[in-house]
């Protein structure tokens, strides 16, 4: 997966275009540029519904390892193959 | 689009209404022929527009929608453009993260238009076009001319690259321009999808059918639409089982109309609720009407079912019912489709 140099310190966002709703714990995103639809899993979700422009990646993989037990270290790598994936689909961008 | 369907039928398993149809307006600048609208509800001074939802609350419904897990909205009318602040209601719906969908004539547009509506981010923007003559095109809206400003507008849609796909209803009256009509949206490097099954009109008035039609003429169309210029082979849909549902209405879907009644879909106009009186919620949980739609079965159509052509057939049990109040009898232009798809 391409890179996009983000870290624990990148603070995500929304990108403008992208519709969602959150139906039964999973995320639905719907991209109209590409007409693409992805799910996220309720962990994802979880995630998803963080972004808020404000908080960075630390921030969110915090309040994931104490939803959901598991290790911060663990959680920090999964989550920053996610929003790696989202960067790249151009579901979200890093806050300047 | 990937997923989509996928999306739909979990949708419909779970009782989600992922799909709201928003009639902005019954007004129309056009008076096509095979509408199936009331002619009075098109009348610009009808009750039907002095009724209609405002911005705000349209706006109220939106976010109630949102709540229930509403995705995607796709605005038709009537003409959408008719509608006070639509791109102001659009962009309503786009903060609230909706995916929409516009249905237009397109005769109402302008470069400006098109701009803004660009950046509201559309998942899609459909228009009729009813034919690539515009005297038979021109013929069916009514209205003189329409065919250019159509065309117009979809050169404009095109150049902000908004994804646009185009519409034919397929009838007596324009059924020898499915090629001509495949070679323009190839020249505009645009979708385009007939259809061969007509409406009757919402009160059941059966006069559109009058331009049905028959199934030598659909297979003609059918034949028309690839280069081999042959009937295309088509792969039957699976079988269908006694307690199978008829359809998605009500499930996954809903529409709304201007004044907020809601309906189970488009083609089904029994009213399950008035939004101007509950919210939406407590419709779509506790309604009788929707309740009554989502439990049809196949096993009211049995002669649908066990019909050979079931395979091919776009089974609407709304169609049935506003036509003749029954939704166990076969609506004859889904069974002339049936039949010219499946080659028997």
């Amino acid at each position: 997966m391409k890179k996009t140099g983000s870290d624990l310190s990148s603070i995500p966002e929304i990108s403008p275009g992208i519709a969602f709703r959150i139906i039964e714990g999973e995320a639905v995103l719907v991209n109209p540029e590409n007409k693409m639809i992805y799910v996220l899993n309720h962990t994802g979700a979880f995630a998803w519904r963080k972004i808020d422009g404000k908080i960075n990646l630390k921030e969110i993989a915090r309040d994931l390892s104490r939803k959901y037990q598991a290790t911060a270290s663990d959680t920090e790598k999964d989550l920053l193959e996610l929003f790696e994936g989202l960067s790249n689909r151009g579901l979200i961008s890093w806050k300047k | 689009m990937p997923g989509y369907e996928k999306l739909m039928n979990e949708a419909a398993l779970r009782q989600t209404p992922i799909s709201a149809l928003i009639e902005l307006t019954y007004r129309c600048n056009l008076s096509c022929r095979h509408c199936y609208l009331l002619p009075a509800q098109l009348r610009p001074q009808s009750s039907a527009l002095t009724s209609s939802l405002s911005r705000k609350e349209w706006a109220d419904i939106f976010a109630q929608l949102a709540e229930a897990g509403t995705l995607f909205l796709t605005f038709t009318g009537g003409e959408t453009l008719l509608y006070p602040g639509f791109l102001e209601l659009l962009k309503t719906a786009r903060e609230q993260r909706f995916a929409f969908r516009v249905f237009t004539n397109g005769t109402l547009l302008t470069r400006e238009t098109v701009k803004k509506l660009s950046r509201l981010s559309p998942f899609e923007v459909e228009l009729s076009v009813y034919a690539a003559s515009p005297d038979i095109h021109d013929l069916i809206t009514g209205m003189e001319g329409s065919f250019e400003k159509t065309l117009k507008a979809v050169k404009l849609l095109k150049n902000e690259g908004i994804k646009i796909n185009l519409k034919t209803p397929v009838m007596t009256l324009n059924q020898k321009e499915v090629k001509p009509l495949r070679d323009l949206a190839r020249d505009l490097d645009v979708l385009i999808q007939f259809s061969y099954v007509l409406s009757p009109r919402d009160d059941g008035n059966p006069a559109p059918l009058k331009l049905q039609l028959k199934t030598r003429e659909i297979r003609a169309g059918l034949s028309r639409e690839n280069d081999s210029g042959s009937c295309p082979d088509l792969t039957p849909n699976p079988g269908r089982k006694p307690a199978d549902p008829i359809c998605a209405a009500g499930r996954n879907s809903v529409a709304i109309s201007p004044a907020g009644k809601v309906y189970p879909c488009v083609q089904i106009r029994r009213e399950a609720g008035d939004l101007r009186k509950k919210k939406f919620a407590e419709i779509w949980k506790k309604s009788p009407v929707l309740r009554e739609i989502r439990e049809m079965t196949m096993a009211q159509v049995p002669e649908c079912l066990s019909c050979r052509d079931l395979g091919f057939c776009s089974l609407c049990p709304g169609m049935s019912l506003t036509l003749s109040n029954e939704v166990g009898k076969p609506y004859r232009p889904s069974c002339e489709l049936a039949r010219a798809r499946s080659g028997k």
